[in-house]
């Protein structure tokens, strides 16, 4: 298989998507930090930030699909390369990313009352020594960032296969069942038994008992999402076909 | 390692619904040669070059590329470009971004050929390909190609949208780069006047199914083109089959199917070559 | 060298017979390289194939030869060659049809004659 050309090739298109990204980071970074400087009553406060990077990460699943699909059949990649490709691409592209984040916002977060987004969720963790968080963080974030990446792909690859009528239904019916069909069904039916369902499933998966923190579960959770959705991937583009317009 | 050598396309059918894009058709392309494969719009010579290059699936039969199965095979598939009308890149590529793709993907692309090919068609690489005029998203696409120094090179309908110039500088650069680099080259189009001196073997395709492959020599040779006045004419065709025929003021050109006996013309008689549009239009017609 | 695309001969006999032409009239002294394969091939849009084909058939004829590596050459005696070939074909390339013509015309043998008398003195005084 010709992985390596692949990937390499898959690599150096997200050079400039990334500076650009970083570059709007930096930029906010800035300002905020600003801010909160020149803010003596401490009420402003920035963080979170990783949950842009969920966000990026994600569209750029979405985006890949469809473009790499074409390019590599039109310079003779199969599916399966073009599939695998991605995943490996996506490994290192959200590796790279956790890893400046995990580090750059538990030492801004060290000097500010920055506060990275897995502090935010495992607060007494600041208490622990930094390389602790640093690792911890740069896990729980790579597991997440790289789940993002697949889950998009994954749904870009369901949604190009689907035909109309499927895509209708996916698209008004899902939304539809979560935010209007279970709420109601929970108010009226199950009266909260879902939303509280819900709530302990939330906190189960995050790891989040009281102050005990298992951030295990989250990484698991995240990585069994990225398995699931890179095997309905591979059966979906191992028979897509380029759609004449 | 297979010694077999060429695109073997074995029984291919494609079915889309109740629709045979492609019947049961079976092809061998050599090395090194040039082919014309002929065929209306929507008789499937698209359909047969998405199969070939892995685009789409066929509904059953295979194809084999060097004895290798063509279908999801990377290493199959290098020995192959081809060029359609669609595009697979992004639309914010330029012209250059697709010949640094190409290079990345197939290592001995000619970069200075392709920058000497923009400058004889008067193309700016760094424009972005979204921004060309129809002429000039096929010129990019046939550089491409042709720079490309795959095995076999499938065009289609390369000059579309070109203007007669271009259309002849096309020609010009696809021999001098199949005499540099002797390569297979399979041109899909429906313009037979202006390729049959170019092409070694025709293939037509009609409905799906191959209805001719042979040189395009044979081709020339299975019939010619009568003219003189519409009487003299008139009695010379009587029990020939005839495939066209065109009348300006009293002179009649007849084109005629079959061997032509050349110590039997009647005076008053003119032969010529087979009008090869002619016959292609009779063999193509429902 | 000119292509009629539209004759019935086909155009790999009208390469052989350009080139044969050439060879004839001195265009290509003996020993000296012709054009190459390619070179026709891309000036007239033909496949080299059909090229080739028809330096085959002059090479077959002795008229041509190629040096490895190099190119196509015109053969020593090919102009010789030509003009003992063009001697035997004179009779029915251009007397048959002449008389056809002429009698096509009804010219009697004497007015044929002086039609040829004429023409051999008009070429002598250019």
């Amino acid at each position: 298989m010709k992985l390596k050309k692949t990937v390499k090739f898959s690599l150096s298109t997200y050079k400039k998507p990334l500076f650009i990204y970083y570059s709007i980071i930096i930029g906010c970074l800035l300002v905020g930090l600003l801010a909160m400087n020149l803010n003596t009553d401490h009420t402003v406060k920035i963080g979170g930030l990783e949950l842009t990077t969920i966000i990026f990460v994600f569209v750029m699943g979405l985006t890949s699909f469809r473009s790499e699909l074409y390019l590599y059949l039109q310079n003779g990649i199969s599916r399966k390369t073009a599939c695998i490709s991605y995943f490996i691409t996506a490994v290192v592209v959200t590796l790279f990313m956790a890893f400046v984040e995990s580090m750059c916002y538990t030492i801004i977060g060290k000097n500010s009352t920055f506060q990275s987004a897995f502090l935010q969720v495992y607060t007494e963790m600041s208490n622990r020594n930094f390389l602790y968080i640093v690792a911890t963080s740069f896990l729980w974030n790579f597991f997440v960032y790289f789940a993002a990446s697949i889950v998009g792909y994954c749904i870009a690859a369901l949604y190009y296969r689907m035909n109309r009528v499927l895509k209708l239904s996916v698209s008004i019916g899902v939304p539809v069942t979560f935010l209007i069909i279970l709420p109601l069904i929970d108010e009226y039916l199950a009266k909260g038994a879902i939303g509280d369902f819900a709530k302990r499933a939330a906190l189960f998966i995050v790891g989040v008992n009281g102050t005990t923190y298992h951030p295990i579960h989250w990484m698991i959770f995240c990585l069994i999402v990225t398995l699931l959705s890179e095997g309905i991937s591979y059966r979906l583009v191992k028979e897509a076909v380029i759609k004449s317009k | 390692m297979s010694d077999r050598i060429g695109i073997e396309v074995k029984h291919v059918t494609k079915t889309y619904g109740a629709n045979k894009a492609l019947d049961d058709i079976s092809i061998n392309f050599q090395k090194e040669t040039i082919y014309g494969l002929l065929g209306r719009n929507g008789a499937g010579k698209t359909t047969l070059f998405n199969v070939i290059t892995n685009r789409i699936f066929p509904t059953s039969g295979e194809v084999l590329i060097d004895g290798q199965p063509a279908t999801e095979n990377d290493y199959a598939q290098e020995k192959i470009y081809m060029m359609s009308e669609q595009n697979c890149y992004p639309e914010t590529y330029s012209v250059n971004d697709v010949f640094k793709c190409t290079k990345a993907f197939y290592p001995d692309f000619d970069q200075e050929m392709a920058k000497d090919l923009c400058k004889k068609f008067n193309l700016n690489p760094k424009k972005g390909i979204s921004q060309l005029s129809t002429g000039y998203g096929s010129i990019y696409k046939l550089i491409t190609a042709l720079c490309v120094k795959a095995d076999y090179i499938l065009l289609d309908e390369p000059v579309l949208g070109l203007d007669a110039n271009h259309r002849d500088l096309f020609y010009q650069c696809l021999l001098e780069s199949y005499a540099k680099n002797p390569r297979t080259f399979i041109l899909s189009t429906h313009l037979i006047e202006e390729v049959a001196n170019l092409v070694e073997q025709v293939i037509i395709i009609k409905d799906g199914r191959v209805i001719r492959n042979e040189s395009c020599e044979e081709l020339l040779s299975s019939g010619y083109s009568v003219s003189g006045t519409i009487a003299v004419v008139d009695e010379f065709i009587r029990g020939k089959k005839v495939i066209g025929e065109t009348v300006l003021g009293g002179l009649k050109t007849v084109s005629i199917l079959g061997r032509c006996e050349k110590a039997n013309i009647p005076a008053g008689i003119e032969i010529t070559k087979l009008d090869l549009q002619k016959l292609f239009i009779d063999l193509t017609n429902c | 060298m000119k292509l009629d695309f539209e004759s019935d001969k086909p155009i790999f006999l009208q390469i052989a017979e350009e080139i044969e032409e050439a060879i004839f009239v001195g265009a290509f002294p003996e020993e000296t390289q012709i054009p190459s394969t390619t070179e026709i091939s891309t000036t007239f849009k033909i496949n080299p194939a059909t090229v080739l084909k028809g330096m085959n058939r002059l090479i077959d004829a002795e008229i041509i030869y190629k040096r490895r590596g190099v190119g196509m050459f015109v053969c020593s005696g090919a102009v010789a060659k030509i003009t003992e070939k063009r001697k035997s074909d004179f009779y029915t390339k251009y007397i048959e049809s002449m008389i056809v013509e002429a009698n096509k015309l009804g010219l009697s043998k004497n007015e044929l004659f002086k039609f040829i008398e004429k023409g051999m003195e008009e070429a002598c005084h250019e």
